[in-house]
């Protein structure tokens, strides 16, 4: 506000003008330092500690609440907690894999249904628009119901259709474990551990998720390009695929960047659609970060290294989100050229 | 836009977008078949496109009893309650804050933003145990006012992250002019900056709504009366009892879904165009 000139700045009214802006944040600022600050301090020091189920009542003024020091940290990296299959860098690995592979499915798919819609004198266009916003609408924890009752090993609608198939050729039926099945079609996909089935099924739910927001913000982009571009194009013999990858991709990235990296954010995080699919199962090998710390809470009910898993895990989405806002950054100034 | 397509054109865009179609439909009505289709155990053992008869009758049953000699109107009740109460604190104490840090430079601020960028950047997981134990301590930890202050927990910087960019977006000058003429700088925000910013406040306060109407984790968590219990808790719940039915889930999914579906279709233009800050017009 440097720039405004007020008339006559007297020294009471510059000081009132000092205050203002705290005053503005009091509000917010005291309720978040009692729900969210309090407990994040909380939780660091509750990281260095044992803090098991008996000390839930009284917290932190529990007489036999010991200081662990980095103990919780070291158990949660090199794998010395009491947890079966759980090692650190094999769900980091995966929880990274989980989300990129992710946007790299939602992305393409998105942009190239939206330049199918974008049509002039396409046919039902209104019917489609209506259709395709179902997914974006309806609670992901429908979403995953939705999923779960497709995939289910006996009843699934996946496993009927394939056992109708089958049986043209007269086979037997089909009773593939979607979600459970532990050894894995493909074994050398990641290097820190094989992708199991239940993998690729929640990569077709997630998919069903995720491309139609793309396609939304793809079509808000493909709008504002310019209809003499493409004229222009016709005019000098540029054919359709080279009017889509000269004119109509370099024109939508500045669009679809900050939209990867949302999407990515969100994949990386989708605590209630994993959990809800598998559980993380089987044996932790669809585990994420954020479903594995809320089992340390609810199973596990080992709160000292649920709390150190948390400071980790906050560390990781740092990093990520100073990373992918720098990717967001680079493409800003491509926006306005 | 493009120009006009051939006919040949027309017939390849009409088959490629109806198989997209029916990829996002069918599942949506496998859901629809088995909530009509009114099984009472389990799920349906043989495959059929359409209900051999279909009836209300899991309709009528959940919408009695939804989980636990609820009916379905008292959790869709507890459900709007948690969220929309958690939503309207967020946004009703978060708005003069995003206000003070779009707005303003002060000693502090850069602090402050980094503060506020940490909790909207923590999984709600990362603060569990302290609000459990805050929460016990104030005796509220299984009551309806203590699952709001959970889900406000989580909602409300990213809530006040977003606001924050909704008045980065007003018109400096506005503002200016405004304080040339004499309005306070209380006034100018009241008055000015507020009436503009309103539309994506709502849509903050939407998102922070939906945070709240489909989490159940952290519910569970939390709640242990019954009475407390919300939509989506009851969701999660249906999955794990002895009398599960496919047909019972399926309709209450359906039920928890058509106030959200209608409310969406509803305000779907002003909704698309501030969500993406882009104009999608046809």
């Amino acid at each position: 506000m440097a720039a405004r000139t007020a008339p006559v700045e007297t020294k009471r009214t510059k000081r009132q003008r000092a205050i203002l802006p705290y005053l503005y944040l009091l509000p917010a600022f005291l309720v978040m330092s009692v729900i969210t600050f309090y407990p994040l301090i909380y939780q660091v020091i509750l990281s260095f500690t044992n803090f098991e189920t008996k000390h839930l009542m009284l917290g932190m003024s529990s007489p036999d609440l010991e200081n662990v020091g980095l103990k919780n940290y070291v158990d949660i990296i090199t794998g010395g907690l009491p947890v079966q299959n759980f090692e650190f860098f094999r769900v980091l690995v995966y929880n990274i894999w989980w989300a990129v592979s992710n946007v790299a499915l939602h992305v393409p798919a998105g942009v190239v249904i939206a330049v199918l819609l974008n049509v002039r004198g396409l046919w039902f266009k209104k019917i489609y628009r209506a259709i395709y916003i179902l997914p974006v609408v309806v609670p992901p924890l429908v979403v995953a119901t939705v999923w779960r009752n497709i995939f289910d090993e006996q009843y699934g609608a996946m496993n009927q259709v394939l056992t109708a198939f089958v049986g043209l050729f007269g086979g037997d039926p089909v009773r593939i474990r979607w979600l459970f099945e532990y050894v894995p079609p493909i074994s050398w996909l990641l290097p820190t551990g094989a992708l199991p089935l239940a993998y690729y099924a929640m990569m077709i739910a997630n998919f069903w998720l995720g491309w139609p927001f793309m396609t939304l913000v793809a079509t808000g982009a493909l709008q504002s390009i310019p209809s003499d571009l493409y004229e222009a194009a016709a005019i000098d013999g540029a054919s359709n695929a080279q009017q889509f990858w000269r004119i109509t991709v370099p024109l939508l990235r500045p669009a679809m960047v900050p939209a990867a990296v949302y999407g990515f954010t969100l994949s990386f995080n989708l605590f209630n659609f994993v959990y809800f699919m598998t559980g993380g199962g089987p044996a932790r090998s669809t585990e994420i970060l954020v479903t594995f710390a809320y089992d340390l809470v609810r199973n596990l009910r080992l709160y000292g290294v649920a709390a150190a898993f948390a400071v980790i895990i906050f560390f990781v989405a740092l990093t990520v989100f100073l990373v992918t806002n720098r990717i967001t950054r680079a493409t800003e100034s491509y926006a306005e050229a | 836009m493009r120009r006009q397509i051939s006919s040949w054109e027309q017939v390849l865009h009409q088959f490629g977008l109806t198989l997209v179609g029916l990829f996002v439909l069918l599942p949506i009505w496998g859901m629809v078949y088995l909530a009509f289709e009114g099984g009472t155990m389990g799920w349906p053992s043989t495959f059929r496109l359409w209900p051999e008869e279909p009836t209300l009758r899991v309709f009528a049953q959940v919408w009695a009893q939804a989980s636990q000699s609820m009916p379905f109107l008292a959790l869709l009740k507890n459900s709007i309650l948690v969220s929309g109460g958690s939503a309207l604190i967020s946004v009703a104490l978060g708005t003069s804050m995003a206000y003070a840090f779009a707005r303003y430079r002060f000693p502090g601020r850069k602090m402050g933003l980094f503060t506020l960028l940490v909790g909207a950047l923590l999984p709600p997981v990362a603060l569990m145990t302290p609000l459990y134990v805050l929460l016990t301590i104030l005796k509220l930890r299984t009551t309806l006012l203590g699952l709001m202050i959970v889900y406000t927990a989580f909602s409300m910087p990213f809530c006040v992250w977003n606001m924050r960019s909704a008045f980065q977006s007003v018109p400096k000058d506005l503002e200016e002019a405004a304080f040339l003429d004499g309005a306070s700088a209380l006034r100018t925000f009241w008055r000015i900056s507020l009436p503009i910013a309103i539309p994506s406040i709502a849509v903050a306060a939407l998102i922070a709504f939906l945070i709240g109407y489909s989490e159940f984790a952290m519910g569970w968590l939390f709640v242990d009366k019954s009475a407390n219990v919300t939509l989506a808790m009851a969701i999660s719940g249906a999955l794990g009892i002895s009398t599960f039915s496919g047909s019972l889930l399926s309709a209450l999914a359906i039920l928890m879904s058509l106030p959200v579906v209608a409310l969406f279709i509803l305000l779907q233009h002003y909704l698309l165009d501030r969500l993406l800050f882009v104009s999608v017009g046809d």
